[in-house]
């Protein structure tokens, strides 16, 4: 749909290291963010991803390395004087301005006309339906409507790279979710480069052309939401996005489509990842709980006998909790599709299916 | 309004009030009234008349008190505008620039003078003032009333500053702003009713003081409280109240200005 242009760099990020007096919070961070990419930072609150972002507006100087914008380092650049805008996580819309005084605040400090001014604001509040709220102040709109005015805001000017700062955080689920389209429709339609922040997995994955999981100021992995859901490089990064069953496991036999591997308890399961350690060596298996199929009769050769401990009904799908015979906890979670879930009662005996593409050896065993 | 704690609700409560208000304000109410009283005793009533109000505009002592007039507000104009440029710049300085040892120290060295004795303040002035050789005159009472007039400037306008989230600043940097720029249509308009509300203060502070002022003044040059000061000491006319009652009503109306304008924007201005 769109093209990507994956050989320019719109921002490079090299060895950069930030720390606050003895506290780092950025270790290493080595990165790059291609022109017209939807690009997030995920992670906990405390992960370093806001400060990443404000390093790269200028709101703090790297402690070390390099922050560089289409191959120029920005080091002593102030924040003015950079091509980068800011949506901030509540707004900060200017309460003694209009919105249209708001809109056109960037335009006007880069010394355009009145009337070139003007146009742009125009443009932009038509952009985001805002054209009759031009004249009232950010205190009379509505949260979504504040969010779509700090939004022109920060792309009147026309910015090379658009930071947004958790900028759905204080938005209602419904409203939340209908931005989401819209930001990315806006980020299609600019062709402006996004670096969005959240700790919210499913803001990342629904936008996002590529993910990077940070944790505790390390970049854990980089790469589309896909791949960061089903092929996690490591512990951090599978348990931060979705739920999982992480389970210790040792090679039991290997053969050219993959390997059998022997769990915790024993049992064994087929497994046709890419297994790159050697016959009787452990490791970690992740198995996602949505690729469970729990069922109350045996129709299946990899199938792990187990008791159902509990099934939690949650709307659209059901959470199981299972105990396998050698004392194994697994959770899986079905669509409720049918009346499946309420045949099985807690208690009894059930088996789980697990597809042997299902199973993911970590290759990073920490 | 919860019924345990309802203040109203202790036995004693509206007595209290009652004498604690009469104690603040019967002097003040008696001397409002008996400024409309016709006679030119001070106690005994006679009817309601406004001459002591013409007395004060153009009686015998008019000439003395419209000089003393003109110096007490031309030094509170000057001296508030001054006071309230330099606690702007102190604010911003303090609570917007680099964290710096000794943040808390010059706020406290700041808000001193209302804390410090006026009379202590008054005879240090004094001591100063003739140390350097400064002439007695219109120019010490200024520079004396600049220089405690900062800490009553400061405060609402540091009080409203503290309230502006930073992120306003790095959002109007973000959109290109220079510094010039930022503090033009972002720090001061959001700043301005705590600006004004300082102003008002510093003004009505200067135009009200006597111990500093009297203490600096030297000879010959009067402001209205020492020059109400002075005819009170040849007896208490009732012109006196009547002058008195205006500068009361001055005050109420600059004060009411500045509590009104730093409440302004702190409700409902953001959201």
């Amino acid at each position: 749909m769109m093209s990507q242009d994956q050989t320019t760099v719109a921002v490079e990020l090299r060895h950069v290291v930030k720390k606050f007096g003895s506290f780092t919070a950025i270790r290493d961070a080595h990165l790059s963010i291609y022109d017209n990419e939807f690009f997030t930072l995920l992670g906990p609150s405390g992960c370093g991803k806001t400060t990443l972002l404000r390093l790269i507006a200028g709101f703090e100087e790297v402690t070390q390395g390099q922050v560089r914008l289409f191959g120029k380092d920005l080091q002593d650049l102030p924040p003015n004087r950079r091509p980068v805008n800011t949506v901030f996580q509540n707004y900060a819309l200017f309460p003694h301005m209009t919105i249209a005084e708001n809109v056109g605040f960037g335009v006007r400090m880069k010394g355009a006309s009145q009337g070139e001014m003007q146009k742009t604001v125009e443009r932009m509040l038509e952009l985001v339906r805002l054209t009759d709220h031009a004249h009232k102040r950010p205190s009379q709109l509505s949260g979504g409507q504040q969010q779509r005015a700090a939004l022109v805001r920060a792309i009147a000017p026309s910015p090379r790279v658009l930071l947004l700062d958790e900028p759905l955080s204080a938005l209602d689920l419904k409203l939340r979710q209908a931005m989401r389209i819209e930001l990315k429709q806006l980020q299609q339609e600019t062709g402006i480069t996004f670096i969005f922040v959240t700790h919210d997995q499913e803001e990342a994955l629904s936008m996002s052309d590529r993910i990077a999981v940070m944790s505790d100021g390390v970049i854990q992995q980089v790469g589309p939401g896909r791949e960061i859901y089903e092929h996690p490089r490591n512990r951090t990064v599978a348990n931060f996005i979705g739920e999982t069953n992480l389970l210790g496991a040792i090679v039991h036999e290997k053969s050219g489509s993959g390997a059998t591997l022997t769990l915790e308890d024993g049992s064994r399961v087929m497994c046709t990842d890419n297994v790159p350690v050697g016959v009787g060596e452990s490791g970690q298996v992740l198995i996602r709980p949505e690729k469970i199929v729990v069922s109350a009769t045996e129709s299946s050769s990899f199938g792990l006998h187990c008791k159902l401990a509990s099934a939690v009904y949650l709307g659209t799908d059901t959470q199981y909790v299972l105990r396998t015979d050698g004392g194994l906890t697994l959770t899986a979670r079905m669509q409720n599709v049918d009346d499946t879930a309420m045949q099985m009662s807690t208690g009894s005996s059930v088996v789980a299916m697990i597809e042997p593409a299902a199973i993911r050896w970590l290759a990073d065993g920490d | 309004m919860s019924k345990v704690a309802y203040v109203k609700r202790y036995t004693g409560f509206l007595t209290m009030t009652m004498v604690c208000l009469t104690i603040l304000y019967a002097p003040l109410i008696i001397v409002a009234i008996y400024s409309f009283n016709s006679s030119p005793s001070i106690i005994v009533w006679e009817g309601l008349s406004l001459h002591w109000y013409w007395d004060v505009f153009f009686g015998i002592e008019s000439g003395k008190f419209k000089t003393a007039a003109w110096n007490s507000l031309s030094i509170a104009v000057m001296a508030s505008l001054t006071s309230t440029t330099i606690a702007t710049a102190a604010a911003i300085g303090i609570l917007r620039g680099r964290a710096f040892r000794g943040r808390n120290l010059s706020f406290m060295l700041i808000s001193m003078p209302i804390m410090v004795p006026e009379i202590v303040t008054a005879v240090a002035t004094l001591i100063f003032f003739s140390a350097i050789g400064f002439v007695l005159g219109y120019s010490s009472i200024l520079v004396a009333h600049i220089v405690f007039c900062i800490p009553f400037a400061y405060l609402p306008i540091a009080a409203r500053l503290r309230g502006i989230e930073p992120v306003f600043e790095e959002a109007a940097l973000d959109l290109y702003a220079s510094r010039g720029q930022l503090f033009r249509h972002v720090i001061f308009p959001m700043l301005l009713p705590g600006i004004l509300a300082g102003l008002l203060l510093a003004f009505i502070v200067s135009l009200d003081d006597f111990i500093i002022t009297n203490f600096v003044k030297g000879a010959g040059i009067e402001t209205l409280p020492t020059a109400i000061f002075g005819a009170v000491k040849q007896g208490i006319k009732p012109n006196i109240m009547a002058l008195s009652t205006i500068m009361l009503l001055v005050s109420i109306v600059c004060v009411t200005l500045s509590y009104l304008l730093s409440r302004v924007g702190s409700h409902g201005g953001r959201e």
